[in-house]
């Protein structure tokens, strides 16, 4: 019985394979026709610029792109130039393909005259999520979230926290935070999560937002004291609390997503060959293994569960934002 | 030593293989114009996914060593830093190029960086945890600071006058905040869709120096019959060595300001040379020797800038934190290997880590011996190539160069357009290097501003955060001391200078009045903008620059009516066809490719400069065309993975 389970199903998987394999071809032999450019909004060493060369360098296997990825790099502006140039300007022929941060690109959409938005971008696949982490030096008398939200409400607008630059994840999770616990911090938005967390580590300022994967690289030289996402990090931080645990209700909106996506006007079958193997090519084992020894977390989505997510970010958004 | 534990890995086989071709070939990327440290490495990175740890690292730092130095060769022969970080070196090496000692300036630029960077190593080795905690130290009004003291550097860095020199630094400063505002998000004096990214450091580097110099080659080609660009004199290595190694006070000089530069992170190496030039020029006794070829310039700007490689490691490998944008993209490559900075590093990856540090000291022996073993023949090479197809490869390169930095038409726009307004500009007295300097610190000295007065703002207040804390004051002082002994330096020099020779000075009026135009349409352009706090800092650059504007127009107005109206500064007669081809070039990019066009531009460029062609010269210059651009092509296409629009 069992037997013959395999068997149909070995059969049925042949014949798919050979249905969908001459489709596959007829199209990998008009597309794509030169390596294939990705745009990153930030600028080289950051984490979207070493994530995106890591998760894209399987892309010449012919399993995958039977291309190369070749990355380059547009920064400025905490990402709105080299967005902003994407949605203008890139070619729409699937060769030029840009990596987006949500909720970055959304908030930015959304607070400032850019180019871009959710409607004139198509997602491929999202590789990785990035949750961010409420940080304080280590000699910072701060020992929970609790302790801060205190200080603050005894201090009130004195509480200074640093982030990556406006309208980053950072900047949505102090936001959040300050809604939530009904405090009011000073946020500083810095050029860059490495220019924020040395702020930081230096006590220049009391507090920051920044990404799980750097915070977790610093060791013992800061304090780590909640996760702003709806469970705790397994893997890297299993010992970390979220800030809903201490009883600050702040979710997952400022989990910084990363992925690859596309321009809109991009040939729908591009956009379908892309949204297949891009996937396949984010969940295989080389880059895995690339991706936890550089301490990065991965969370590999399809192009449906990214296009829902955007949708639901920006209504989430909309809302956060509207009083500022 | 732990070091020593490493040596057989350091010394392998694989490891000296790597490091000599990443050293020879980092030498000569960074001779490119376009190809700066920081993008040799960035675009190493992807070829070490398949190396073990320790050999993508060695390869990393060696081509970061290497390009640094490299970065100087184009600088000292055709007066084009190939890095922001050569700038320095070019203010006395190319005049040394053009008094025949070519060949010595390149043994002073190698031989200084091999003692710098073997310093700047040392320092890593042994100093790096008392560094790393002095790195933290800077915060935003630290950083402040150190952007002012590079600001008043500005002033007598290779300008007629110091008034001028300011007034272009402050330039340079209102065009780094050109673009959307990193802290306030706002978009500024964007009047084309060309600025919207703004105006890119390495963009303006390339414009601002290979562009005037393209011209001036188009004019000699015209003026002189041999063509050639420069004579050599035969120098021996010894002497070299001897001069170069007997120069101990700028050679400290150098290093240290490198070392100090390099730990502080976010400065970057790309002001180490210019901050070493400024303090030998103002030790020196007789600093009006400066900018007319004066070794001591070279050997200061070259010891500082590779000085800095090590020092800038010790934040990156003890806290995550680069100290230039190129130990940025090296951080990048550690993570990619697991290798976490912190002292992780030191323990349970000691291996690889020691190995990387005694690489970098072997590829400063490497870099020395193969850029001696180039010097020469470098020198005779660029010497022998006539102006003519000088110029045709330099235009050629740039936009290449220009392009591959951010896959940029609009960037390729800017540099020949900046560019061909600084020709203009450097007729009439006011130089490069302030501009660009300007355009460096303008975002560190205004982000970190605005930083440090929004942290003030809920604390102590502006005042007691930037003028308190041990560091803002030896900043502070320093500052004071740089900026009294420019006053007084420029005081003593009106005196010696006689007032019959100022008067003749050409296009005195010209610079005066223009400099009054362009601060008025800056300081419209800030009143016309809504006065929201994004303009804070372009409105006291507007006032700086009007202030400026009017000391020189005060100077003229006193001499006003015995001034001699000179014949014209810009030989448009000799210009006039390579800026037709120069326009041409443009539009042929966007509308054929990217070869195609840079072929014809390059025939055509020396097709209309050479004089009295035969059928044997034609058919010559078509060659040289065709193998330049396959020489191109294996550089960007296939070497680099620069992808160009259209098809050829």
């Amino acid at each position: 019985m069992i037997l013959k389970k395999i068997k149909s199903s070995i059969v049925t998987a042949a014949v798919t394979t050979m249905l969908l394999a001459p489709s596959a071809t007829a199209l990998a032999a008009e597309y794509p026709t030169a390596p294939i450019q990705v745009a990153v909004a930030y600028g080289p060493g950051g984490a979207t610029d070493f994530q995106a060369r890591i998760a894209t360098m399987m892309a010449g296997n012919e399993k995958y792109l039977n291309m190369p990825i070749v990355i380059f790099n547009k920064p400025g502006a905490g990402g709105q130039k080299g967005w902003n140039w994407y949605a203008s300007s890139a070619s729409t022929d699937g060769h030029q393909l840009a990596a987006y941060n949500v909720p970055h690109f959304i908030a930015q959409s959304l607070k400032f005259d850019t180019s871009y938005n959710i409607d004139n971008l198509e997602p491929i696949a999202n590789w990785g999520a990035d949750p961010a982490v409420l940080i304080v030096p280590a000699d910072s008398p701060f020992n929970s979230a609790g302790d801060l939200v205190a200080w603050s409400k005894a201090n009130p607008g004195k509480l200074t926290v640093s982030g990556a630059g406006l309208y980053v994840g950072h900047h949505i999770a102090s936001l959040q935070l300050d809604k939530a616990a009904d405090i009011s911090t000073k946020y500083i938005p810095a050029g860059g999560g490495v220019a924020a967390m040395k702020m930081v580590l230096g006590s220049q300022v009391m507090a920051g937002f920044n990404n799980l994967s750097d915070a977790y690289r610093q060791g013992d030289r800061i304090k780590i004291l909640a996760v702003a996402d709806n469970q705790r990090e397994e893997s890297f931080l299993p010992d970390v609390p979220t800030l809903k645990e201490q009883g600050i209700d702040v979710d997952d909106s400022s989990v910084n997503f990363r992925g690859i996506m596309a321009r809109k006007g991009t040939p729908p079958e591009v956009i379908e060959f892309l949204a297949e193997r891009v996937h396949l090519m984010f969940q295989d084992g080389k880059v895995a293994k690339k991706m936890k020894a550089g301490g990065s977390p991965m969370r590999i989505m399809s192009r449906a569960e990214v296009k829902q997510m955007w949708v639901e970010r920006q209504a989430y958004l909309d809302d956060l934002l509207a009083g500022l | 030593m732990e070091i020593f534990d490493y040596i057989g890995a350091i010394f392998s086989i694989s490891n000296l293989t790597v490091l000599i071709l990443a050293t020879a070939g980092g030498l000569i990327l960074g001779a490119l114009p376009g190809l700066s440290p920081t993008m040799a490495v960035a675009l190493l990175i992807p070829f070490t996914f398949q190396m073990d740890a320790a050999t993508g690292l060695v390869l990393l730092g060696a081509v970061y060593t290497a390009t640094v130095a490299g970065g100087a060769i184009s600088g000292i022969l055709v007066n084009i830093p190939g890095a922001p970080a050569n700038i320095a070196t070019v203010l006395d090496g190319h005049p040394m190029a053009k008094k025949g000692k070519a060949t010595q300036a390149l043994h002073f630029c190698f031989i200084s960086s091999f003692v710098g960077g073997i310093i700047g190593v040392v320092v890593l080795i042994f100093f790096t945890p008392p560094l790393a905690k002095l790195a933290l130290k800077f915060g935003p009004s630290e950083m402040f600071w150190m952007a002012i003291v590079g600001v008043t550097v500005i002033g007598t860095l290779g300008s007629k006058s110091v008034v001028k020199g300011l007034f272009s630094g402050v330039l340079g400063l209102w065009i780094s905040t050109i673009g959307i505002s990193p802290i306030f998000g706002e978009s500024r004096f964007v009047f084309t869709d060309h600025l919207t990214g703004g105006v890119h450091i390495v963009v303006a580097l390339i414009g601002l120096f290979a562009v005037p110099q393209i011209y001036q080659l188009l004019v000699t080609s015209r003026q002189t019959l041999s063509g050639g660009l420069f004579a050599t004199e035969n120098t021996s290595l010894w002497s070299s060595i001897t001069y170069n190694l007997s120069r101990v006070k700028a050679l400290t000089i150098g290093t240290l300001s490198g070392v100090i530069v390099g730990i502080i992170p976010g400065a970057g190496g790309q002001i180490a040379g210019l901050v070493a030039y400024d303090q030998v020029r103002k030790f020196s006794p007789d600093a009006s020797k400066f900018g007319h070829g004066e070794p001591d310039g070279v050997i200061a700007a070259e010891s500082a800038n590779n000085a800095m490689v090590g020092p800038s490691l010790v934040p990156l490998l003890t806290l995550g934190i680069p100290g230039s944008p190129t130990a940025a993209v090296l951080l990048g490559g550690l993570l990619i290997n697991g290798l976490f900075p912190g002292p992780d590093l030191f323990t349970v990856h000691a291996e690889v880590t020691w190995t990387f540090i005694g690489s970098l000291l072997l590829a400063q022996v490497f870099m020395l011996i193969i850029g001696l073993a180039l010097s020469r023949t470098s020198s005779n090479w660029v010497m022998r190539v006539p102006s003519q197809y000088m110029a045709a490869a330099v235009t050629v390169l740039a936009v290449f160069g220009t392009y591959s930095i951010q896959n940029s038409y609009s960037d390729v726009v800017l540099m020949l357009v900046l560019g061909s307004l600084m020709y203009v500009l450097n007729k009439y007295g006011f130089s490069a290097a302030p501009i660009v300097l300007g355009i460096i610190l303008g975002p560190i000295a205004e982000d970190n501003f605005s930083m440090g007065k929004m942290i003030a703002d809920v604390g102590e207040g502006a005042l007691p955060y930037f003028m308190t804390g041990s560091v803002n004051l030896v900043l502070i002082f320093v500052c004071l001391v740089s900026i009294g002994y420019s006053v007084w330096v420029e005081v003593k020099q009106r005196r010696a200078v006689t007032s019959e020779l100022k008067r003749s000075t050409p296009g005195t009026r010209v610079a005066a009045v223009g400099a009054v135009a362009a601060s008025l349409v800056v300081l419209t352009m800030v009143m016309l903008a809504d006065g929201t706090q994004a303009y804070d800092f372009p409105f006291l650059l507007a006032i700086l620059m009007m202030l400026f504007a009017a000391l020189l127009l005060i100077d003229v107005l006193r001499t006003w009516s015995r001034q001699k109206s000179g014949p014209g500064l810009v030989e448009w007669s000799d210009l006039g066809a390579g800026i037709v081809v120069i326009v041409g070039y443009l539009i042929l990019l966007q509308t054929a490719g990217f070869y195609s066009a840079s072929w014809i531009a390059f025939t055509a460029i020396v097709m209309l400069y050479t004089a009295n062609k035969n059928r044997q010269q034609v058919i010559r210059i078509l060659w040289v065309s065709v193998g330049f651009m396959a020489a191109i092509y294996g550089l960007f296409n296939v070497s680099l993975r620069v992808i160009t629009p259209g098809l050829f």
